[in-house]
Protein backbone atom coordinates (compact mmCIF):
# COMPACT_ATOMS: atom_id res chain seq x y z
CA UNK A 1 0.00 0.00 0.00
CA UNK A 2 2.79 2.32 1.15
CA UNK A 3 5.81 1.24 -0.73
CA UNK A 4 7.46 1.14 2.92
CA UNK A 5 9.51 -2.35 3.34
CA UNK A 6 9.89 -1.98 6.58
CA UNK A 7 6.60 -2.78 8.97
CA UNK A 8 7.61 -0.66 12.12
CA UNK A 9 4.85 0.41 14.13
CA UNK A 10 3.87 3.90 15.74
CA UNK A 11 4.33 1.91 18.60
CA UNK A 12 7.63 0.81 17.72
CA UNK A 13 8.53 4.27 16.69
CA UNK A 14 7.89 5.79 19.91
CA UNK A 15 9.49 3.82 21.82
CA UNK A 16 12.36 4.47 19.96
CA UNK A 17 11.99 8.41 20.10
CA UNK A 18 12.02 7.78 23.77
CA UNK A 19 14.49 5.87 24.52
CA UNK A 20 16.62 8.61 22.02
CA UNK A 21 15.08 11.51 24.58
CA UNK A 22 15.28 9.56 28.23
CA UNK A 23 18.32 10.50 30.81
CA UNK A 24 21.11 8.47 30.61
CA UNK A 25 22.80 6.19 32.98
CA UNK A 26 25.65 8.41 33.21
CA UNK A 27 23.93 11.34 33.60
CA UNK A 28 21.22 9.37 36.15
CA UNK A 29 24.54 7.92 38.49
CA UNK A 30 25.83 11.44 38.30
CA UNK A 31 22.49 13.32 39.58
CA UNK A 32 21.75 10.54 42.48
CA UNK A 33 25.53 10.92 43.57
CA UNK A 34 25.07 15.12 43.89
CA UNK A 35 21.81 14.28 45.35
CA UNK A 36 23.02 12.34 48.26
CA UNK A 37 25.83 14.42 48.67
CA UNK A 38 23.18 17.37 49.27
CA UNK A 39 20.65 14.87 51.56
CA UNK A 40 23.83 14.21 53.88
CA UNK A 41 24.47 18.33 54.22
CA UNK A 42 21.13 18.74 54.93
CA UNK A 43 21.22 15.59 58.32
CA UNK A 44 23.81 16.98 59.02
CA UNK A 45 22.33 20.46 59.51
CA UNK A 46 19.57 19.36 61.20
CA UNK A 47 19.93 16.34 63.14
CA UNK A 48 16.69 14.12 63.42
CA UNK A 49 15.52 15.68 59.99
CA UNK A 50 14.21 13.16 57.18
CA UNK A 51 15.55 13.64 53.20
CA UNK A 52 12.70 13.62 50.60
CA UNK A 53 13.05 13.31 47.11
CA UNK A 54 10.85 14.08 43.77
CA UNK A 55 11.19 15.65 40.95
CA UNK A 56 12.03 13.75 37.23
CA UNK A 57 14.99 11.93 38.88
CA UNK A 58 12.45 10.45 41.97
CA UNK A 59 9.56 9.84 39.00
CA UNK A 60 11.66 7.98 36.95
CA UNK A 61 10.54 10.20 33.78
CA UNK A 62 14.11 12.26 33.46
CA UNK A 63 15.14 13.58 30.00
CA UNK A 64 18.28 14.00 28.38
CA UNK A 65 20.09 16.96 28.80
CA UNK A 66 19.53 16.67 32.61
CA UNK A 67 19.80 19.95 34.01
CA UNK A 68 18.20 19.43 37.54
CA UNK A 69 17.06 17.39 40.80
CA UNK A 70 14.67 18.18 43.61
CA UNK A 71 14.78 17.07 46.89
CA UNK A 72 13.86 18.67 50.35
CA UNK A 73 14.65 18.43 53.95
CA UNK A 74 11.77 18.08 56.61
CA UNK A 75 13.00 19.76 59.75
CA UNK A 76 12.15 18.52 63.57
CA UNK A 77 10.13 21.52 64.78
CA UNK A 78 9.37 20.04 68.81
CA UNK A 79 8.69 23.14 70.20
CA UNK A 80 6.57 24.50 66.92
CA UNK A 81 8.46 27.18 67.14
CA UNK A 82 7.79 27.70 63.00
CA UNK A 83 4.49 27.50 61.09
CA UNK A 84 1.45 30.14 59.38
CA UNK A 85 1.97 32.73 62.31
CA UNK A 86 5.18 31.74 63.64
CA UNK A 87 8.01 32.07 62.96
CA UNK A 88 9.30 31.60 59.00
CA UNK A 89 11.42 29.54 57.10
CA UNK A 90 14.20 32.22 56.64
CA UNK A 91 16.29 31.06 59.42
CA UNK A 92 16.10 27.76 58.38
CA UNK A 93 17.14 28.25 54.84
CA UNK A 94 20.15 30.53 55.76
CA UNK A 95 21.05 27.95 58.05
CA UNK A 96 20.50 24.80 55.36
CA UNK A 97 22.52 27.41 52.85
CA UNK A 98 25.27 27.81 54.71
CA UNK A 99 25.63 23.98 55.80
CA UNK A 100 25.77 23.23 52.29
CA UNK A 101 28.29 25.82 51.24
CA UNK A 102 30.37 24.07 53.85
CA UNK A 103 29.79 20.38 52.99
CA UNK A 104 29.58 20.61 49.24
CA UNK A 105 32.63 23.72 48.34
CA UNK A 106 35.12 20.40 49.39
CA UNK A 107 34.15 18.24 46.86
CA UNK A 108 32.32 20.37 44.63
CA UNK A 109 34.63 23.55 44.55
CA UNK A 110 32.73 26.37 42.72
CA UNK A 111 29.53 26.11 43.52
CA UNK A 112 26.64 28.61 44.32
CA UNK A 113 24.21 28.31 46.92
CA UNK A 114 20.91 30.52 46.61
CA UNK A 115 18.18 31.32 48.68
CA UNK A 116 18.17 35.31 48.97
CA UNK A 117 14.93 36.25 47.76
CA UNK A 118 13.46 32.95 46.18
CA UNK A 119 10.06 31.98 46.63
CA UNK A 120 10.64 28.41 47.58
CA UNK A 121 13.56 26.52 47.01
CA UNK A 122 17.16 26.76 48.00
CA UNK A 123 19.01 26.60 44.72
CA UNK A 124 22.48 25.17 44.15
CA UNK A 125 24.66 25.93 41.21
CA UNK A 126 26.93 23.41 40.91
CA UNK A 127 28.53 24.79 37.89
CA UNK A 128 29.12 21.29 36.37
CA UNK A 129 27.05 19.62 33.97
CA UNK A 130 26.17 16.19 33.68
CA UNK A 131 25.34 16.07 30.17
CA UNK A 132 27.88 17.65 27.54
CA UNK A 133 24.48 19.00 26.21
CA UNK A 134 23.41 21.35 29.45
CA UNK A 135 25.20 24.23 30.13
CA UNK A 136 25.15 23.28 34.06
CA UNK A 137 23.51 20.99 36.64
CA UNK A 138 21.14 22.51 39.86
CA UNK A 139 19.76 21.11 42.76
CA UNK A 140 16.52 22.42 43.92
CA UNK A 141 16.29 21.84 48.35
CA UNK A 142 12.88 22.65 50.10
CA UNK A 143 13.65 23.25 53.47
CA UNK A 144 10.30 22.07 55.26
CA UNK A 145 8.16 21.22 58.15
CA UNK A 146 5.68 18.74 59.24
CA UNK A 147 2.10 19.81 59.07
CA UNK A 148 1.13 19.24 62.66
CA UNK A 149 -2.46 19.37 62.61
CA UNK A 150 -2.64 17.75 58.92
CA UNK A 151 -1.48 16.03 56.32
CA UNK A 152 1.57 17.14 54.24
CA UNK A 153 4.24 19.65 55.07
CA UNK A 154 4.46 23.31 55.16
CA UNK A 155 6.74 24.33 52.44
CA UNK A 156 8.38 28.39 52.57
CA UNK A 157 6.71 30.84 50.18
CA UNK A 158 9.41 33.41 50.61
CA UNK A 159 8.73 34.63 54.26
CA UNK A 160 5.79 32.50 54.96
CA UNK A 161 4.51 29.12 54.51
CA UNK A 162 2.33 26.86 51.80
CA UNK A 163 0.73 23.57 52.30
CA UNK A 164 2.12 20.95 50.10
CA UNK A 165 2.39 17.22 50.50
CA UNK A 166 5.69 16.74 47.80
CA UNK A 167 6.32 13.32 49.74
CA UNK A 168 2.65 12.19 48.83
CA UNK A 169 3.29 13.12 45.21
CA UNK A 170 6.44 10.96 44.81
CA UNK A 171 4.18 7.98 46.62
CA UNK A 172 1.28 8.81 44.47
CA UNK A 173 3.61 8.92 41.80
CA UNK A 174 5.82 5.23 42.26
CA UNK A 175 2.47 3.20 42.66
CA UNK A 176 0.89 4.59 39.09
CA UNK A 177 4.49 3.48 37.37
CA UNK A 178 3.67 -0.13 39.18
CA UNK A 179 0.18 -0.37 38.63
CA UNK A 180 0.13 0.62 34.87
CA UNK A 181 3.28 -1.36 34.42
CA UNK A 182 5.38 1.53 33.80
CA UNK A 183 3.58 2.77 31.15
CA UNK A 184 2.47 5.77 33.05
CA UNK A 185 5.69 6.46 33.27
CA UNK A 186 6.51 5.96 29.36
CA UNK A 187 3.25 8.37 28.51
CA UNK A 188 4.42 10.95 30.75
CA UNK A 189 8.21 10.87 29.38
CA UNK A 190 6.76 11.51 25.75
CA UNK A 191 4.53 14.27 27.14
CA UNK A 192 7.11 16.19 28.73
CA UNK A 193 9.15 15.58 25.57
CA UNK A 194 6.49 17.03 23.25
CA UNK A 195 5.99 19.67 26.19
CA UNK A 196 9.37 20.73 25.74
CA UNK A 197 8.86 21.92 22.24
CA UNK A 198 6.10 23.15 22.25
CA UNK A 199 6.58 26.29 24.59
CA UNK A 200 6.29 24.40 27.91
CA UNK A 201 2.42 25.31 28.51
CA UNK A 202 2.30 23.16 31.04
CA UNK A 203 5.06 22.45 33.89
CA UNK A 204 6.02 18.57 34.41
CA UNK A 205 4.06 18.49 37.59
CA UNK A 206 1.03 19.72 35.94
CA UNK A 207 1.44 16.63 32.96
CA UNK A 208 1.97 13.91 36.03
CA UNK A 209 -0.89 15.37 38.01
CA UNK A 210 -3.26 14.55 35.22
CA UNK A 211 -2.05 12.07 34.15
CA UNK A 212 -2.37 10.65 37.59
CA UNK A 213 -6.55 10.63 36.96
CA UNK A 214 -5.99 9.19 33.35
CA UNK A 215 -3.29 6.50 32.96
CA UNK A 216 -4.41 4.52 35.55
CA UNK A 217 -3.50 0.85 33.55
CA UNK A 218 -1.16 -0.63 31.39
CA UNK A 219 -2.08 0.87 27.99
CA UNK A 220 0.20 1.52 24.61
CA UNK A 221 2.42 4.57 24.21
CA UNK A 222 -0.04 6.18 21.85
CA UNK A 223 -3.47 5.33 23.26
CA UNK A 224 -1.91 6.99 26.60
CA UNK A 225 -1.34 9.88 25.41
CA UNK A 226 -4.39 10.25 23.31
CA UNK A 227 -5.97 9.24 26.62
CA UNK A 228 -4.26 12.13 28.26
CA UNK A 229 -4.88 14.58 25.68
CA UNK A 230 -8.52 14.05 25.76
CA UNK A 231 -8.55 14.09 29.42
CA UNK A 232 -6.41 17.37 29.89
CA UNK A 233 -8.47 19.34 27.69
CA UNK A 234 -11.60 18.20 29.31
CA UNK A 235 -10.35 19.37 32.79
CA UNK A 236 -8.18 21.97 31.93
CA UNK A 237 -11.38 23.59 30.00
CA UNK A 238 -13.06 23.43 33.64
CA UNK A 239 -9.75 25.10 35.19
CA UNK A 240 -6.76 24.77 36.60
CA UNK A 241 -5.66 21.18 37.87
CA UNK A 242 -6.49 20.78 42.08
CA UNK A 243 -3.33 19.19 44.10
CA UNK A 244 -3.76 15.48 43.13
CA UNK A 245 -2.40 14.89 46.89
CA UNK A 246 -5.50 17.58 48.19
CA UNK A 247 -3.59 19.15 50.16
CA UNK A 248 -1.94 22.62 48.24
CA UNK A 249 -4.67 25.01 48.71
CA UNK A 250 -3.78 26.44 45.34
CA UNK A 251 -4.19 25.15 42.16
CA UNK A 252 -1.17 23.89 39.39
CA UNK A 253 -0.74 27.11 37.74
CA UNK A 254 -0.28 27.04 33.58
CA UNK A 255 2.70 28.74 31.74
CA UNK A 256 2.01 32.08 33.57
CA UNK A 257 2.39 33.77 29.40
CA UNK A 258 -0.54 32.19 28.35
CA UNK A 259 -4.16 32.12 29.20
CA UNK A 260 -5.65 29.33 30.34
CA UNK A 261 -7.51 29.19 26.79
CA UNK A 262 -4.90 28.88 25.06
CA UNK A 263 -3.06 26.28 26.75
CA UNK A 264 -6.30 24.40 25.66
CA UNK A 265 -5.78 25.23 22.07
CA UNK A 266 -2.15 24.04 22.26
CA UNK A 267 -3.02 21.05 23.10
CA UNK A 268 -6.11 20.68 21.27
CA UNK A 269 -4.22 21.35 18.34
CA UNK A 270 -1.74 19.03 19.53
CA UNK A 271 -4.56 15.95 19.77
CA UNK A 272 -5.48 16.42 15.75
CA UNK A 273 -1.66 15.79 14.64
CA UNK A 274 -1.67 12.87 17.21
CA UNK A 275 -5.12 11.67 15.69
CA UNK A 276 -3.92 12.08 12.51
CA UNK A 277 -1.17 10.02 12.84
CA UNK A 278 -3.39 7.36 14.52
CA UNK A 279 -5.66 7.08 11.71
CA UNK A 280 -3.04 6.93 9.39
CA UNK A 281 -1.42 4.30 11.24
CA UNK A 282 -4.01 1.95 11.22
CA UNK A 283 -4.75 3.06 7.93
CA UNK A 284 -1.35 1.32 6.21
CA UNK A 285 -0.11 4.58 5.62
CA UNK A 286 2.93 4.51 7.62
CA UNK A 287 5.46 7.33 5.79
CA UNK A 288 2.39 9.66 6.54
CA UNK A 289 1.38 8.13 10.11
CA UNK A 290 5.56 8.48 10.80
CA UNK A 291 5.92 11.79 9.36
CA UNK A 292 2.48 12.92 11.36
CA UNK A 293 4.30 11.91 14.85
CA UNK A 294 7.51 13.36 13.87
CA UNK A 295 5.38 16.68 13.61
CA UNK A 296 3.57 15.81 16.97
CA UNK A 297 6.92 15.79 18.84
CA UNK A 298 8.66 18.95 16.41
CA UNK A 299 12.19 16.99 17.58
CA UNK A 300 14.44 15.93 14.67
CA UNK A 301 16.69 14.50 17.53
CA UNK A 302 13.71 12.66 19.00
CA UNK A 303 11.62 11.51 15.75
CA UNK A 304 13.22 13.12 12.49
CA UNK A 305 10.45 13.99 9.67
CA UNK A 306 10.01 11.19 7.02
CA UNK A 307 11.43 11.65 3.36
CA UNK A 308 9.53 14.44 2.04
CA UNK A 309 9.17 12.78 -1.65
CA UNK A 310 7.77 9.45 0.23
CA UNK A 311 5.15 11.44 1.99
CA UNK A 312 3.97 13.37 -1.43
CA UNK A 313 3.81 9.84 -3.14
CA UNK A 314 1.88 7.96 -0.46
CA UNK A 315 -0.35 11.54 0.08
CA UNK A 316 -1.43 10.88 -3.52
CA UNK A 317 -1.79 7.54 -3.20
CA UNK A 318 -4.49 7.84 -0.46
CA UNK A 319 -6.29 10.82 -2.40
CA UNK A 320 -6.74 8.94 -5.30
CA UNK A 321 -7.56 6.11 -3.95
CA UNK A 322 -10.06 8.01 -1.46
CA UNK A 323 -11.63 9.75 -4.49
CA UNK A 324 -12.99 5.91 -5.92
CA UNK A 325 -14.84 5.34 -2.85
CA UNK A 326 -18.31 7.49 -3.66
CA UNK A 327 -16.54 10.24 -1.18
CA UNK A 328 -18.03 13.78 -2.92
CA UNK A 329 -14.41 15.50 -2.94
CA UNK A 330 -11.99 14.73 -0.71
CA UNK A 331 -8.32 16.74 0.29
CA UNK A 332 -5.11 16.53 1.88
CA UNK A 333 -3.06 17.01 4.99
CA UNK A 334 -5.37 18.04 8.29
CA UNK A 335 -8.40 18.41 7.73
CA UNK A 336 -8.21 15.40 4.97
CA UNK A 337 -11.68 14.20 6.12
CA UNK A 338 -13.47 17.26 5.99
CA UNK A 339 -15.83 17.49 3.17
CA UNK A 340 -14.23 19.20 0.27
CA UNK A 341 -15.93 21.94 -1.93
CA UNK A 342 -15.92 19.92 -5.56
CA UNK A 343 -13.89 22.53 -7.48
CA UNK A 344 -12.31 22.07 -10.24
CA UNK A 345 -8.96 24.10 -10.88
CA UNK A 346 -8.38 26.68 -13.60
CA UNK A 347 -6.49 29.39 -14.65
CA UNK A 348 -7.98 32.44 -17.49
CA UNK B 1 -41.55 75.42 -6.01
CA UNK B 2 -39.23 73.31 -8.16
CA UNK B 3 -36.15 74.79 -5.87
CA UNK B 4 -37.79 72.80 -2.58
CA UNK B 5 -38.24 69.84 -4.34
CA UNK B 6 -34.92 70.06 -5.42
CA UNK B 7 -33.78 70.62 -1.92
CA UNK B 8 -35.78 67.94 -0.68
CA UNK B 9 -34.62 65.86 -3.21
CA UNK B 10 -31.02 66.08 -1.89
CA UNK B 11 -32.17 65.59 1.89
CA UNK B 12 -33.55 62.80 0.28
CA UNK B 13 -30.34 61.55 -1.44
CA UNK B 14 -28.61 62.23 1.82
CA UNK B 15 -30.32 60.13 4.07
CA UNK B 16 -30.13 57.13 1.64
CA UNK B 17 -26.16 57.49 1.85
CA UNK B 18 -26.11 57.71 5.54
CA UNK B 19 -28.26 54.75 5.79
CA UNK B 20 -26.38 52.27 3.68
CA UNK B 21 -25.07 49.33 4.98
CA UNK B 22 -21.19 49.30 5.11
CA UNK B 23 -19.45 46.60 2.81
CA UNK B 24 -19.86 43.15 3.20
CA UNK B 25 -15.93 42.97 5.01
CA UNK B 26 -17.44 45.18 7.65
CA UNK B 27 -20.80 43.07 8.48
CA UNK B 28 -20.70 41.31 11.56
CA UNK B 29 -23.39 39.15 10.55
CA UNK B 30 -21.45 37.81 7.10
CA UNK B 31 -18.14 38.06 8.54
CA UNK B 32 -18.89 35.58 11.43
CA UNK B 33 -20.38 33.34 9.47
CA UNK B 34 -17.64 33.13 7.13
CA UNK B 35 -15.13 32.91 10.16
CA UNK B 36 -16.83 30.37 12.31
CA UNK B 37 -15.27 27.45 11.46
CA UNK B 38 -11.93 27.98 10.82
CA UNK B 39 -12.22 30.12 14.60
CA UNK B 40 -12.75 27.29 15.98
CA UNK B 41 -10.61 24.95 13.73
CA UNK B 42 -7.70 27.27 13.25
CA UNK B 43 -7.81 28.90 16.75
CA UNK B 44 -5.27 32.07 17.34
CA UNK B 45 -3.57 30.68 14.21
CA UNK B 46 -5.77 32.74 11.95
CA UNK B 47 -5.00 35.92 11.88
CA UNK B 48 -7.20 39.12 10.77
CA UNK B 49 -6.39 42.24 9.21
CA UNK B 50 -9.31 44.85 8.23
CA UNK B 51 -8.02 47.58 5.85
CA UNK B 52 -10.52 50.28 4.01
CA UNK B 53 -12.24 48.14 1.71
CA UNK B 54 -9.97 45.05 2.53
CA UNK B 55 -10.34 42.27 4.91
CA UNK B 56 -7.12 40.07 5.00
CA UNK B 57 -6.90 36.53 6.32
CA UNK B 58 -3.60 34.99 7.18
CA UNK B 59 -2.86 31.57 8.24
CA UNK B 60 0.10 28.84 8.29
CA UNK B 61 -1.11 25.79 6.55
CA UNK B 62 0.20 22.45 6.89
CA UNK B 63 0.84 20.79 3.54
CA UNK B 64 1.70 17.42 3.17
CA UNK B 65 5.26 16.77 1.40
CA UNK B 66 6.71 19.98 3.23
CA UNK B 67 8.97 19.95 5.59
CA UNK B 68 7.45 24.48 6.81
CA UNK B 69 3.90 25.68 7.03
CA UNK B 70 3.22 27.56 4.19
CA UNK B 71 1.54 30.81 4.78
CA UNK B 72 -1.71 31.63 2.94
CA UNK B 73 -3.10 35.10 2.50
CA UNK B 74 -6.74 35.50 1.77
CA UNK B 75 -8.35 38.72 0.60
CA UNK B 76 -11.34 39.89 0.52
CA UNK B 77 -12.20 43.32 -1.24
CA UNK B 78 -15.04 45.89 -1.41
CA UNK B 79 -14.08 46.44 -4.75
CA UNK B 80 -11.51 43.79 -6.13
CA UNK B 81 -8.81 45.14 -8.28
CA UNK B 82 -9.07 42.21 -10.49
CA UNK B 83 -11.52 40.66 -12.95
CA UNK B 84 -14.24 38.42 -10.68
CA UNK B 85 -15.54 37.43 -14.07
CA UNK B 86 -19.19 37.89 -13.26
CA UNK B 87 -19.20 36.77 -9.35
CA UNK B 88 -19.61 39.01 -6.83
CA UNK B 89 -16.78 40.74 -4.72
CA UNK B 90 -17.57 38.06 -1.42
CA UNK B 91 -17.46 34.91 -3.96
CA UNK B 92 -14.37 35.69 -5.55
CA UNK B 93 -11.67 36.37 -2.83
CA UNK B 94 -8.00 36.63 -4.07
CA UNK B 95 -6.05 33.78 -2.83
CA UNK B 96 -2.27 33.81 -2.38
CA UNK B 97 0.73 31.54 -0.75
CA UNK B 98 4.11 30.77 -2.15
CA UNK B 99 5.15 28.26 -4.64
CA UNK B 100 7.94 26.35 -5.27
CA UNK B 101 7.89 26.71 -8.80
CA UNK B 102 5.75 27.03 -12.14
CA UNK B 103 1.93 25.74 -11.78
CA UNK B 104 -0.81 25.18 -14.18
CA UNK B 105 -3.14 26.69 -11.98
CA UNK B 106 -2.30 30.75 -10.62
CA UNK B 107 -3.57 33.72 -12.02
CA UNK B 108 -0.77 35.45 -14.57
CA UNK B 109 -1.36 38.72 -13.60
CA UNK B 110 -0.41 38.27 -9.62
CA UNK B 111 0.11 34.65 -8.91
CA UNK B 112 -3.30 34.10 -6.99
CA UNK B 113 -3.97 30.62 -6.85
CA UNK B 114 -6.66 29.61 -9.45
CA UNK B 115 -8.69 27.66 -7.03
CA UNK B 116 -12.62 27.32 -9.31
CA UNK B 117 -13.95 28.33 -12.49
CA UNK B 118 -16.42 30.86 -12.38
CA UNK B 119 -18.52 30.19 -14.35
CA UNK B 120 -19.50 26.56 -12.50
CA UNK B 121 -22.41 25.83 -11.15
CA UNK B 122 -22.14 27.13 -7.63
CA UNK B 123 -21.75 23.76 -5.89
CA UNK B 124 -18.81 23.20 -7.69
CA UNK B 125 -17.06 26.41 -6.89
CA UNK B 126 -16.37 27.85 -3.18
CA UNK B 127 -19.17 30.29 -1.88
CA UNK B 128 -19.08 32.36 1.22
CA UNK B 129 -21.25 30.28 2.66
CA UNK B 130 -18.84 27.48 2.72
CA UNK B 131 -16.73 29.00 5.45
CA UNK B 132 -13.79 30.06 5.16
CA UNK B 133 -12.03 26.82 6.48
CA UNK B 134 -13.19 25.20 3.00
CA UNK B 135 -11.05 27.99 1.49
CA UNK B 136 -8.43 27.07 3.39
CA UNK B 137 -8.87 23.51 2.46
CA UNK B 138 -9.07 24.37 -1.08
CA UNK B 139 -6.09 26.38 -0.88
CA UNK B 140 -3.79 23.42 1.01
CA UNK B 141 -4.89 21.03 -1.25
CA UNK B 142 -4.08 23.08 -4.36
CA UNK B 143 -0.35 23.87 -3.46
CA UNK B 144 -0.24 20.14 -3.03
CA UNK B 145 -1.37 19.11 -6.09
CA UNK B 146 0.69 21.97 -7.66
CA UNK B 147 4.16 20.07 -5.22
CA UNK B 148 3.03 16.66 -7.14
CA UNK B 149 2.08 18.33 -10.61
CA UNK B 150 6.24 19.08 -10.23
CA UNK B 151 7.25 16.27 -8.74
CA UNK B 152 5.57 14.05 -11.51
CA UNK B 153 7.17 16.03 -14.64
CA UNK B 154 5.61 19.86 -14.54
CA UNK B 155 4.72 21.19 -17.64
CA UNK B 156 5.75 17.66 -18.96
CA UNK B 157 3.06 15.14 -18.62
CA UNK B 158 2.87 16.39 -14.70
CA UNK B 159 -0.04 15.00 -12.92
CA UNK B 160 -2.67 17.46 -11.37
CA UNK B 161 -4.16 15.01 -8.81
CA UNK B 162 -7.90 16.91 -8.53
CA UNK B 163 -10.13 18.26 -11.36
CA UNK B 164 -8.98 20.92 -13.44
CA UNK B 165 -11.24 22.87 -15.80
CA UNK B 166 -10.12 24.05 -19.42
CA UNK B 167 -7.88 27.19 -19.15
CA UNK B 168 -9.79 30.48 -20.24
CA UNK B 169 -13.32 30.87 -21.62
CA UNK B 170 -14.72 28.65 -24.11
CA UNK B 171 -16.31 32.34 -26.02
CA UNK B 172 -12.11 32.35 -25.77
CA UNK B 173 -10.94 29.26 -27.10
CA UNK B 174 -13.44 29.17 -29.82
CA UNK B 175 -12.17 32.86 -31.06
Amino acid sequence: MNGMESKETLEDILTAGRKRVEVTEGELDTAKERRDDVGAALKKAFPGSRVYVNGSVAHGDALTPLTDVDLGVVVPDPDGEYGPGKKGPTSLMEKAARVLREELRPKYGDLRVEHEGRKRSILIKFNEPVSERAEDFTADVIVAIDNPDDVGLFIPRYTGWDRADPEAHTRMVKKAITDTKVSYAHVVRLLKQWNRAHGKSLCSWNIKALALACITGQTTQLQGLLTWFNHAIAELEKGETKDPAGVAPKPIKVNEDMTLKQVVQVLKDAREVLKEANGLGQDGYDVLAADALARFFNDAVMLPRQDQGAVRRETAERFTKRQGVGVPAVGVGAGAGRERVNAASWAP
Amino acid sequence: MGALSSRAGRRGRRKVFEQRRPWYGLQPSWVEALEADARQVRGDKLQISQYRGRRVYRVPIGVPGRLQRVEVTINFYERPPYDCYGLSPQEYPRVFSCTLGPSPHRMPSDGALCLYYPRSAPERRWRPEDGLLALIDLARDHVFFEDYWRDTGGEKDGVWLGDEQAHGFPEQVNA
